[in-house]
């Protein structure tokens, strides 16, 4: 009898052990909730900004929307490390660094991403391009125009391949020039809530 | 023949006994050690958790592991299941800091330290359960990531493939068997230096007890040749043969309390120190009655109750007391060994101190090692305060000596109450 009670209090604890990693996983793997009044910013529309971060120098903007508290944020660093490293003789990157306390300087957040590239805290920017999440991936074209919005990649650890969204875009802009049609996956923001990390 | 034969079985009983110790000692003091280990675990999940705010898992799963493995010790406690737990605990923990770090390669490391950490317990078993946390997590959700289900992302590798999955088991298959292999051999080892060890102090016992018949009939007939003659010169080599049998002897019981001591499991019974203080002093009086007769001053504080093996108490006593008359200074007034015994509910303190010749303080070092003696008109084996420090460790105590030459010596004793 004492030897059944033993063995189903351990068989409860393995099961809270399997139902936190199933919660951590399942939590991570919902897409951000849409904000009460949130305006849609479609493909193609024209981006009016507060903040010029568009040099207008005939490249297209990249902008990396930024939490430096957020986890999701945090793996993604590597993969914008990379993208930043390939593209920057064709285009604009810029960091849009979205956090509540202002504290944050730009030499902060570049040690931080350990990248180079100008760091905006203008929150607005995030309404203008329709961004709810961090991180995501915005790019605009020479003339202000939303190009992509959407994830950078369908893994949290950005290292899935297969679904490196925004370099697709990236490399559909620069080399065809032509607008292709993304999945749900990269469209549907996932990551962050703003301006804080819940989760 | 019956006292033989149940000597014998007392004997195969005892070196039972001495061996569980032996085994005993090596699981408790790994337990001891496995305890830093998980609370060390618990410490590193917590570290980790700041990285990418992953405190949920670090807190929630650390503690469900932890606790995994202290219930199970304390449900089972007179089975071995709490190691095999540890070992699918340092599983689940390796796991959750592979997922705490999100798959960095690095803290596959883990699966080889928890390996190399099971090995204190020296069966080979315990492997297993980390092995088969290995194969069966990454089998199940390599392959359903594999096979393409959408929920499940499992490696950040894009081939993992059948063939890599078979070189990664292999590789920390191999680690396991290896680690597995050193705790057989280590096991194989331990019992094989038990039983040379126990056959070795059955030996000594055995050799040492036959060894006294004969002595005590030598001393028997030389005494009964003593009786037949008054020629002086005769009576003083009688006396002579008779002083070197009484030496001999004394040697041999000194070995046979120290195979005693090796062989004989600690028996923890009620002391009267008042009553064995008494008794050993007594039948010390007398021991060399060629010396001044020496003032034995025996002062037991209190009455509490106190809880020790007996007869290595008493090994101990006898010892330092006996040292205490036999090393008298012949230039002293009042020769005396002044005994204190101060017992608290935790442990008892013996001071025996004299006002001896002294120990040099270049020789206080060495006195308790084996056949160390002074010097060699030293009477004695040189084995009866090496056995005293045995005694007092089986015990778990303590000895100290001070010592100053032509003032005296005090040995101080701790031992716990138990």
């Amino acid at each position: 009898m004492k030897k059944w009670i033993a063995i189903s209090w351990l068989i409860f604890l393995f099961s809270g052990i399997a139902t936190v990693f199933w919660y951590n996983e399942w939590k991570y793997s919902l897409p951000t909730p849409v904000p009460k009044n949130y305006q849609s910013v479609e493909i193609g529309d024209y981006i009016n900004l507060n903040t010029s971060i568009n040099p207008h120098n005939g490249k297209p903007v990249f902008v990396h929307f930024f939490n430096p508290n957020c986890p999701c944020s945090k793996f993604n660093i590597p993969h914008v490390r990379s993208l930043v490293k390939e593209y920057s003789g064709e285009v604009n990157f810029v960091t849009v660094a979205m956090c509540r306390d202002s504290s944050h300087t730009e030499a902060e957040i570049q040690d931080q991403t350990g990248i180079k590239t100008p760091v905006y805290f203008d929150q607005s920017l995030a309404k203008s391009c329709g961004v709810y999440s961090t991180p995501q991936a915005v790019i605009l074209t020479s003339d202000n125009r939303l190009f992509y919005r959407g994830n950078f990649n369908k893994s949290r650890y950005c290292t899935d391949k297969k679904s490196y969204y925004a370099r697709i875009a990236l490399d559909s802009l620069l080399n065809i020039h032509t607008q292709i049609v993304f999945s749900q996956s990269a469209l549907k923001a996932y990551g962050c809530q703003l301006p804080t990390c819940t989760k | 023949m019956a006292a033989n034969f149940q000597l014998a079985q007392s004997n195969m009983k005892n070196k039972g006994n001495a061996n569980d110790l032996f085994i005993l000692q090596i699981k408790t003091k790994s337990d001891k050690l496995i305890n830093y280990f998980l609370g060390a675990y618990f410490l590193i999940g917590l570290l980790l958790a700041g990285f990418y705010d992953t405190w949920l898992v670090a807190i929630g799963i650390g503690s469900l592991s932890l606790l995994a493995y202290y219930s199970t010790k304390v449900l089972f406690p007179k089975s071995n299941a709490y190691q095999y737990m540890l070992s699918v605990v340092i599983g689940i923990f390796m796991a959750q800091f592979i997922y705490q770090m999100h798959g960095l390669f690095e803290m596959h490391f883990f699966a080889f330290i928890g390996s190399a950490v099971l090995i204190t317990y020296q069966k080979w078993k315990l492997q297993i359960p980390l092995l088969l946390i290995v194969l069966v997590h990454h089998a199940a959700f390599g392959y359903s990531q594999f096979i393409g289900i959408d929920s499940v992302y499992f490696t950040q590798l894009d081939y993992m493939d059948l063939g890599t999955f078979i070189m990664h088991t292999i590789l920390a298959g191999i680690i396991f068997f290896i680690c597995g292999l050193w705790a057989y051999h280590f096991k194989k080892y331990s019992d094989i230096l038990l039983k040379t060890n126990s056959e070795l102090d059955k030996f000594v016992y055995s050799v040492s007890h036959d060894l006294r018949a004969p002595l005590a009939s030598i001393n028997g007939v030389i005494e009964l040749a003593e009786s037949d003659t008054s020629d002086p010169v005769l009576q003083e080599r009688f006396a002579l043969m008779k002083g070197s049998i009484h030496k001999l002897d004394s040697f041999i019981k000194d070995i046979l309390d120290y195979s005693r001591n090796a062989r004989v499991a600690v028996n923890n019974e009620q002391i009267n120190f008042q009553e064995m203080l008494t008794e050993i002093t007594g039948n010390l009086k007398y021991m060399e009655h060629h010396q001044r007769m020496v003032d034995i001053k025996i002062n037991v504080m209190n009455e509490l109750e106190f809880r020790s093996d007996r007869s290595r108490l008493n090994i101990v006593l006898n010892n330092l007391i006996s040292n205490a008359i036999r090393y008298q200074d012949p230039n002293a007034e009042n020769p005396y060994v002044d005994i204190r015994v101060d017992t608290s509910d935790t442990e008892t303190s013996i001071v025996i101190k004299d006002n001896g010749i002294g120990i040099q303080k270049e020789n206080q070092e060495k006195i308790f090692d084996m056949f160390y003696r002074v010097s060699n008109k030293t009477a004695g084996s040189g084995l009866g305060l090496y056995i005293v420090k045995e005694a007092v460790d089986t015990l778990n105590g303590r000895i100290e000596v001070e010592s100053e030459p032509g003032k005296g010596t005090s040995f101080n004793i701790r031992i716990p109450n138990n």
